[in-house]
């Protein structure tokens, strides 16, 4: 018998089928880390889950492309050369009712990682990992994901799909690895009925149609970055307004730039990669003293450009935003997303 | 739990930021949403504050001098010592006690008690201390000026926003995203210095007062203002800034009349004029009296008595929280005076042992007369405005202690070093510039053989005779807000419900303060003074203002033990000379251009530098950064204010070469 593409579970049984997950792998999911912040966390007890969350405060590279890494440990034993050790993390981690345009941003991730020469470290963690995406019924205050083609519902890129029906959770499976997470418990889970699928699909056209208002707009933006028609005025409004923080870069599922330091420690040492933002004034000082963007303004425009046109879309498949609204939280001035797409396609600050 | 809400260890500010932690390991920083200061924005520094104290530069083991290097050594062999040469001094030449604005309170309380208990010395100091208001603060009738009434919320509540000398982009991003905020809604901005900042791009009216001339600026924005507003004949504020015209203005400062007229009349029409500073302003040459007068802007622009128009940005994390907590020569923890007997009374009871009456001595004062000094998370050289006078008197001391986590210039004078824990390993508290006591939770340990300074603290204090015993710093700050009235509300569990709490000013400050123009004596009303701007010549045609904000990267150990944070500043993009900001007429004029290497020369001294070519600067003034002490200092000689004897940064006049 051909195993079902879609599965039903309700909601009382979900702590069960996470308790499950928790004995499989490290499970990091919503979790409420104080005051009514959201973040994805590391969840030991199924009761940790916070599955009525809007948003959560970090991107899921967090946990795949982490902000300090560890690379690799050199030892020199004796007077005969040196020993390396690289540092894979091969720990096996269940991405639980993650938002759809982070699974979207771990698909970008993927792409970017996996370009030649491939990033061992990333796809060392991302084979080990699994992608449990939640579908949103409801658009969170500064989301734009339709926009980016990103949300509120995949059509893949996931293992499973979850979708809120009422009481029940419809289970879609997108890959064997998300249906070796529902093996274990298989008995918690019943297929699911014409019916339940036909319903996922009315949510999802009545949700698009209520994210209608939360567009940025893209498209107009998108041309003018890409053939140079923003006045130079607006770049340098947009500098005025830059206090390089970094922090959009950091909240970015998009973002993957970063530099790499060695720390010796007498013979040993280790070496480390850390986060580096476009905004940063040493970020493309060459060893020479040349710092081909030592002006702001320099910095905010190449930043848009690779967001937003299509030499690099065309390269990543995709521009490299996906409406998750991090940006609008994080920038110390108002250079986020939305704001800049709107600025540049009315033409002024 | 793997995300540990925290305070950021860098500015005054305070945003709250959680570090993600893998076992002991810090994987990174993210900013909290739901936080009211940052409400989930941090700058550079709050973004990599995780490195900070993952930084290889941490110190490991604690280290005793042997000759002219710094071994390493036991604890019990280190504080057996430092105990040793304590108890001998105390009763010999003296000793001495700093404390620290990056030490969290608790830490700060333990070390006042220790000093004031078990040493028995007044003499407890930190030495930031001196950029709040110039010497001048620890008299009641100015304190309404040293503790900060504005909060940053009243940058949202402003109808005017005065940037005093000061740009919080360089130093206090968290403010200054409040003021592009402000700027976007319209609000009226008003950038005031002679070295332009980044948000002066942002403001409707700059003002540029030629260095030195600061305090004749506010005097002529309070005489137009006040002229709008028709004061009661015989105002002695109205009297004292009487003669500061618009044209008497344009004189002493530079500054256009019309400039003068249109910021003026700004205030006259604002209701909640609101006036940022830093230390850049406080240790200015007439820091003292400008703060005054910037003080009396709330009265001028007619606005209502509960309305503070000051608003000080400290550049450190716990500076509040270090005067707070009696980190001061005069003050108890919650500025109850030493002099006051049956104020010693309630902590001797409480501590069990007899304190001190004799006053104590300011760090700056203290320096060269005693014969101990202990020094915890405190970098007199690098914070004290004469830095050369600073390392002879460190280097006068017979026995030097120093407690931080990274060698800092003070460290590297040590006989002992004890190597402390960071904010990221610690548990405790900070209280920021607008006095909102917040946790510090402890998310890691401490490198190698480091441990918690309460925990050095109290096992000194055993050693000294005076043991203090507790279970952890919560019990610590239970023993404050039992003898300090204004933490009396402030417990772990309050916090750890809330998102810190902010002490209230009612009742800290006294009645009888003294405010700009009030200070009428038999000779007549007061008067405000001439300039102190140098007199330049041909022989020293520039004049160098030393700027506080200027290049912190350079010297400050957390700046560039965080390799984002360095990258963010650009100290990888320049050299070890420090940069000279000057105008681009004058580069033409001397044919120098970015990057250029000159000399420049004061009467007192000589340094090398190199040429940043700025529109930021106007011609005939030309800036160095201050931080980079041993550079700056021998063209920026020590200078003192008249009227209370601090040291203060003048400027000066100087000759700029080609080298
Ligand atoms: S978040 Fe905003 S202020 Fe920060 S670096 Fe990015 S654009 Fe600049
Ligand atoms: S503004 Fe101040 S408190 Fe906030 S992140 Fe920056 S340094 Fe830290």
């Amino acid at each position: 018998m051909s195993q079902p593409a879609a599965y039903v579970i309700t909601r009382s049984r979900l702590a069960e089928w996470v308790g499950q997950l928790l004995k499989q792998a490290q499970v990091i999911a919503p979790r409420t880390v104080h005051g009514g912040d959201t973040a994805y966390d590391v969840v030991e007890d199924p009761s940790q889950v916070a599955w009525d969350y809007s948003s959560s405060i970090n991107p899921l590279k967090r946990f795949l492309f982490p902000q300090t890494e560890e690379l690799l440990r050199w030892r020199r034993p004796g007077s005969n050369g040196l020993q390396l050790e690289p540092t894979y993390d091969e720990t096996d981690r269940i991405f639980l009712a993650v938002r759809p345009c982070d699974v979207s941003g771990v698909l970008f991730l993927d792409r970017v990682f996996s370009r030649e020469p491939e990033d061992i470290y990333y796809m060392t963690r991302r084979q080990h990992s699994a992608l449990v995406s939640l579908t949103c019924g409801e658009p969170g205050e500064d989301c734009f994901c339709v926009c980016a083609d990103a949300g509120p519902f995949l059509e893949s890129g996931y293992d499973l799909q979850l979708t809120k029906l009422s009481d029940d959770y419809l289970v879609e499976v997108g890959t064997e690895k998300g249906r070796s997470l529902i093996a274990p418990a298989e008995h918690l889970f019943a297929g699911a009925p014409d019916e339940l699928i036909r319903a996922r699909r009315d949510i999802e056209k009545d949700v698009d149609d209520r994210f209608e208002e939360h567009k940025a707009y893209f498209a107009a933006a998108l041309r003018k970055v890409t053939f140079d028609r923003v006045p130079d005025e607006l770049w340098d409004g947009m500098a005025d307004r830059c206090l390089e923080c970094g922090g959009c870069s950091f909240v970015c599922p998009t973002c993957t730039c970063f530099l790499v330091a060695d720390w010796p420690e007498g013979e040993n040492g280790h070496r480390e990669r850390l986060w580096d933002s476009c905004l940063y004034s040493c970020y493309t000082l060459e060893a020479s003293g040349h710092n081909p963007r030592a002006q702001r303004r320099d910095r905010v425009k190449a930043r848009f450009f690779h967001k937003l046109s299509y030499q690099f879309a065309k390269e990543l498949e995709a521009h490299g935003c996906v409406g998750c609204g991090r940006c609008i939280t994080a920038c110390l001035g108002s250079n986020d997303m939305p704001t800049v797409t709107a600025r540049i396609r009315r033409g002024a600050i | 739990m793997p995300h540990v809400l925290t305070t950021c260890p860098y500015c005054g500010c305070g945003c709250g930021l959680y570090l993600q932690v893998e076992g002991h390991k810090l994987l990174g920083t993210t900013a909290s949403t739901g936080h009211p200061v940052g409400q989930g924005r941090l700058c550079a520094k709050g973004w990599h504050a995780h490195e900070l104290a993952a930084s290889p530069g941490r110190l490991r083991r604690p280290l005793i001098r042997r000759g002219s290097s710094l071994e390493e050594a036991s604890w019990d062999q280190a504080l057996s010592l430092v105990a040793e040469r304590f108890l001998a001094a105390k009763n010999q030449a003296g000793v001495g006690v700093l404390g620290s604005a990056r030490a969290t309170n608790e830490e700060n309380y333990l070390l006042a008690k220790l000093a004031r208990s078990a040493i028995g010395t007044n003499n407890v100091d930190f030495s930031a201390r001196l950029d709040a208001l110039p010497g001048l603060f620890d008299l009641p009738k100015y304190r309404h000026l040293s503790l900060c009434g504005a909060g940053l919320d009243d940058i949202d509540a402003a109808d005017l926003v005065f940037l005093w000398q000061s740009d919080p982009v360089e130093e206090h991003p968290a403010a200054a995203a409040r003021v592009l905020d402000a700027a976007e809604r319209g609000i009226p901005v008003i950038a005031v210095a002679a070295r332009a900042g980044q948000l002066a791009e942002v403001a409707e009216i700059r003002l540029a007062p030629g260095p030195g001339s600061e305090l004749q600026l506010a005097a002529g924005l309070l005489h137009v203002a006040l002229a709008k507003a028709e004061p009661p004949e015989g105002d002695s504020l109205a009297a004292m800034v009487a003669n500061c015209t618009p044209d008497q203005t344009e004189v002493a400062t530079g500054v256009p009349a019309s400039d003068v007229i249109r910021a003026g009349e700004a205030l006259a029409a604002a209701g909640k004029p609101l006036v940022i500073y830093t230390r850049v302003a406080s240790l200015g040459p007439q820091g003292a009296d400008t703060l005054m007068a910037l003080s009396a802007f709330g009265k001028a622009a007619g606005a209502e008595d509960s309305w503070c128009p000051l608003l000080w940005l400290s550049s450190y994390c716990n500076f509040q929280g270090a005067r707070d907590m009696g980190v001061v020569p005069y003050f108890l923890a919650g500025y109850q005076p030493v002099s006051e007997e049956a104020t010693r009374a309630k902590f001797a009871e409480a501590w069990g042992a007899p304190l001190p009456s004799e006053a104590g001595q300011p760090s700056w004062e203290m320096l060269g007369r005693v014969g101990a000094l202990f020094v915890m998370g405190d970098d007199p050289v690098s914070s004290l405005p004469d830095v050369g006078a600073t390392r002879e008197a460190l280097s006068d001391i017979d026995f030097l202690v120093v407690q931080d986590i990274f060698l800092t210039p003070t460290a590297e004078a040590a006989d002992v070093v004890l190597p402390g824990a960071s904010f990221a390993e610690k548990d405790g508290t900070f209280t920021s510039t607008d006095r909102r006591v917040q946790r510090v939770r402890r998310a890691s340990d401490p490198p190698g053989e480091a441990r918690q300074d309460w925990e050095i603290l109290c096992d000194l204090s055993r050693r000294l005779g005076r043991p203090m015993e507790y279970d952890s710093p919560s019990k610590v700050m239970d023993e404050i807000a039992k003898l300090a009235p204004i933490y009396s509300e402030i417990s772990y569990q309050r916090l750890d419900e809330e998102w810190g709490v902010r002490w209230s000013l009612d009742g800290a400050v006294a009645a009888d303060r003294a405010d700009f123009g009030s200070r009428d004596d038999e000779e007549g009303p007061a008067s405000v003074s001439r300039p102190a701007a140098p007199a330049v010549d041909d022989e020293y045609p520039f004049v160098l203002v030393g700027d506080q904000s200027l290049g912190a990267w350079a010297a400050d150990k957390f700046v560039v033990n965080a390799v984002g944070i360095r990258r963010q500043q650009g100290a990888d993009r320049r050299g070890q000379l420090p940069e000279l900001w000057m105008s681009r007429a004058d580069c033409q004029e001397r044919g120098l251009r970015e990057g250029s290497r000159v000399r420049v020369r004061s009467r007192t001294g000589e340094v090398e530098a190199t040429v940043h070519v700025s529109d930021a600067v106007r011609a005939g003034v030309i800036a160095l950064p201050a931080v980079m002490r041993e550079a700056a200092a021998v063209v920026l000689p020590a200078a003192t204010d008249p009227e209370t004897g601090v040291p203060v940064l003048r400027p000066v006049a100087v000759s700029v070469e080609e080298a």
